[in-house]
């Protein structure tokens, strides 16, 4: 004879003390925080070492710091939008992520389309991997950054479909919205670390 | 009284050749310059590399202390509201805890029918 007390403890919902997928993504950006740290700081110290007016190299391109500005500000509202959309989620219900997590994604491609633009506009000048050591290190850092953004962007778009195919899962949205947030802040200390 | 004497000999000898040993492992590099940037360098470039280390230093023990008060927030959000759930619950009437072929279950009893 099953006991009524079992039954209770049954019915009730199981709880953790926090989100599993959350907690696999903190510690993935936990190891990447210390990737990108031990870029920035084989780059500072490398450009330290460089004699005064030497960089960069006089037969290399600067690059464009100005320019990526654009990039940086659609990155930056692009978190935004997330966060906008994480809040209308849990505050008025799935469909009213939508729009917000539709304009997210689409400047987070608009992101990823204007630095391979960028990429492209560099290498027409001389700039690759072997050309200089601005060279290897820009298609480092800024290379590690753009496949993270890719891949998130493709996490995002993953969020996005299964928003629109009502098909939203808390657990997973937070954990890429994490992953986004790590893309989306580490790029102005990028950019202006190795951009000026 | 051989053997108490001997060995404090080895070990004392043990003792300056480890001194010695962690000074000569110290002086290596700069002697060296087995590193072009602790070793040697300009001024900007020493200072970037202690600035570096500092930072690298710190980093992670910021990263673990945030994620610390991340999860003590959320712990303690959750023991906040630990009987919510359980008191929303509709908990259906207790059965009871008796064999069913007993007749004392606790119910009511019909009132006894008539003889005829």
């Amino acid at each position: 004879m099953t006991s009524p007390e079992l039954h209770v403890v049954h019915s009730l919902p199981r709880r953790g003390s926090t989100d599993h997928a959350l907690i696999g993504m903190a510690v993935f950006v936990f190891t990447e925080i210390m990737l990108f740290a031990g870029f920035v700081s084989a780059f500072v110290i490398v450009r330290n070492a460089v004699m005064p007016g030497l960089w960069p190299p006089p037969d290399q391109p600067r690059l464009p710091f100005e320019r990526t500005a654009l990039n940086t500000a659609a990155l930056l509202a692009s978190g935004v939008m997330v966060w906008v959309a994480h809040r209308a989620a849990s505050r008025r219900g799935p469909m009213a992520a939508r729009v917000p997590l539709s304009i997210g994604v689409v400047l987070g491609a608009l992101f990823v389309g204007l630095q391979g633009m960028e990429w492209a506009s560099l290498l027409r000048q001389g700039l690759t991997l072997a050309s200089s050591q601005i060279g290897s290190f820009f298609y480092l850092i800024i290379g590690a950054h753009a496949v993270h953004a890719v891949c998130a962007l493709g996490l995002l778009i993953w969020c996005w479909t299964d928003l629109v195919a009502g098909r939203y899962r808390p657990s997973r949205f937070g954990a890429v919205q994490l992953l986004w947030y790590f893309v989306v802040l580490v790029w102005p200390v990028l950019w202006l670390v190795v951009y000026r | 009284m051989r053997m108490k004497l001997l060995t404090r000999v080895v070990l004392a000898s043990l003792a300056r050749a480890s001194q010695w040993s962690a000074l000569f492992v110290a002086m290596l590099p700069a002697r060296a310059f087995a590193c072009a940037v602790c070793g040697g360098g300009n001024p900007a470039n020493r200072f970037a590399f202690f600035m570096m280390t500092i930072v690298m230093s710190l980093l992670p023990l910021g990263l673990f202390a945030v994620a610390f008060l991340w999860l003590r927030a959320r712990l303690l959000a959750r023991n906040d509201s630990e009987f919510e759930e359980r008191d929303a619950v509709n908990v259906p009437p207790r059965p009871a805890l008796v064999d069913s072929t007993s007749q004392d279950n606790g119910e009511t009893l019909p009132p006894p029918v008539p003889a005829a």
